[in-house]
């Protein structure tokens, strides 16, 4: 039984070690975020790339658009969004650079999985400010629905899974763990 | 490959389908978080402002905060300044938190925790969103009166971030990770014990081990599936002093009984 509690224990710290980790990185990234340099040196051209590759993306289909700054605009109708902080999907690169930092794995891999990460993440916000841009041509309604909390969630559940994937192609730890079966172990 | 690991390809799959079901579930429900959310927020800005709120209304998706601040219309009648703020942007995690739950076969009462631990953030997101809402509205010498300082307005503009950005999604999913540390752990360990590989040490070069367990307990914490091949260990916590070759034990494929684990 006291072996059952070491283990238990052994879980939930580890655990509470990489939430409040988690919380502590993800804490210094919105703040480094906000700040004025970060915000003008990576936030905003990163929004603006945003933008092009979207429109670049939609000029293959759709001749009608066109960028400005952080703005998209169908020529036609007038319509634009804008892309603001919020809808870039840095937020959920954040998490998930948190998340990867923070979970034990060799930094060779950390590296490659916020890299693979980010692309996957801002694959997906492209594909979310396209369709958000002619959602809100169709219907007001759904875009509203669509842009205040499907996308959200789906951008998010992108981050987890990405993290599950990659903890799940992450190598055979080479750590020495904390606990480990001798030689008198029994098969049942 | 992994052959006894968790499967993760079906989790996700089983969260892909069950996504679109909560989600409209929980939108075809939202009118009743008003009153779940709307009281306790209402209740905790007077608490931080006394006397700031006088009321409070539900119009559609919206809650109205009828606040006590007034502004005089004609020398004899006044109005009271109101906001109105869209409360579901604070309770949809609900719905990623049910499918994510579904999908790993929680139990009810861990779906009945998740949903009561959701509620503090929702509250927080919607406290924000007022604050945030009232420093706009009111000048600087309005917030003066009230006791806003300059740190309090920094303050309400990252909360609100976080409140509106982070916590409806990120929380849904630091709860099902907290519920699933096991199968993540397993997740982590399943390549590592795809093969019969489990680290064998030299019994005379270790310290004499103070906790000493035989059997170890099956893993009872997981909603998930249980390894293929049931294992019994002897298992023996203890400082590694030199680690021999690693010499697998033939046949022993079993996950890991803990969940992953920082280096010392």
């Amino acid at each position: 039984m006291q072996a059952a509690h070491y283990l238990m224990f052994r879980r939930y710290s580890s655990a509470l070690r990489f939430f409040v980790l988690f919380a502590i990185i993800l804490l210094a990234l919105i703040q480094l975020q906000l700040t004025p340099l970060v915000n003008g040196v990576i936030v905003v051209p990163w929004t603006e790339a945003m933008v092009r590759i979207s429109a670049g993306i939609m000029a293959l289909f759709d001749s009608h658009v066109a960028t400005s700054g952080n703005n998209l605009r169908n020529t036609t109708n007038g319509f634009s969004v804008a892309v603001e902080s919020g809808c870039n999907g840095l937020e959920a690169a954040m998490v998930l650079i948190a998340a990867m930092l923070v979970f034990p794995s060799p930094w060779k891999h950390r590296v490659i999985g916020v890299l693979v990460g980010l692309f996957a993440v801002e694959a997906l916000n492209i594909v979310r400010i396209i369709s958000l841009f002619y959602l809100g041509q169709w219907n007001m309604d759904i875009f509203h629905v669509a842009h205040l909390y499907l996308w959200q969630m789906l951008i998010m559940l992108d981050a987890l899974v990405v993290w599950l994937v990659w903890i799940r192609v992450l190598p055979p730890q080479t750590t020495a763990a904390p606990l480990v079966v001798t030689q008198s172990a029994t098969m049942a | 490959m992994t052959t006894n690991g968790p499967s993760l390809w079906k989790f996700l799959l089983r969260a892909f389908l069950w996504l679109p079901v909560c989600f409209a579930a929980w939108y075809f429900s939202a009118q009743l978080y008003a009153v779940v959310i709307g009281f306790p927020t209402a209740w905790l800005l007077n608490q931080l402002q006394p006397g700031i709120l006088s009321g409070m209304a539900q119009r559609g998706l919206d809650l109205v905060f009828v606040t006590s601040i007034k502004v005089r219309l004609t020398p004899e009648s006044y109005a009271l300044k109101t906001l109105q703020v869209n409360f579901l942007i604070y309770t949809y995690g609900l719905a990623l938190f049910l499918a994510l739950m579904l999908a790993a076969h929680a139990k009810w009462w861990k779906i009945l925790i998740g949903a009561i631990v959701l509620l503090p953030f929702q509250i927080w997101g919607l406290a924000f969103n007022f604050l945030s809402h009232l420093v706009t509205m009111l000048g600087p010498n309005e917030l003066a009166k009230l006791g806003f300082l300059g740190w309090h307005i920094d303050a309400i503009s990252l909360g609100k971030r976080v409140g509106d950005l982070f916590f409806p999604s990120l929380i849904p999913l630091l709860l099902w990770v907290g519920f699933n540390l096991a199968f993540i752990g397993r997740l982590s360990g399943s390549r590592t014990h795809s093969s019969p590989t489990l680290t064998t040490i030299d019994a005379h070069a270790v310290a004499v081990p103070d906790i000493v367990a035989s059997p170890a307990p099956p893993n009872k914490s997981s909603d998930y599936a249980r390894p293929s091949t049931p294992a019994v260990y002897t298992v023996t916590p203890v400082q590694i002093v030199s680690v021999l070759p690693a010499k697998p034990i033939a046949g022993n494929t079993a996950a890991p009984p803990f969940g992953w684990t920082y280096p010392s």
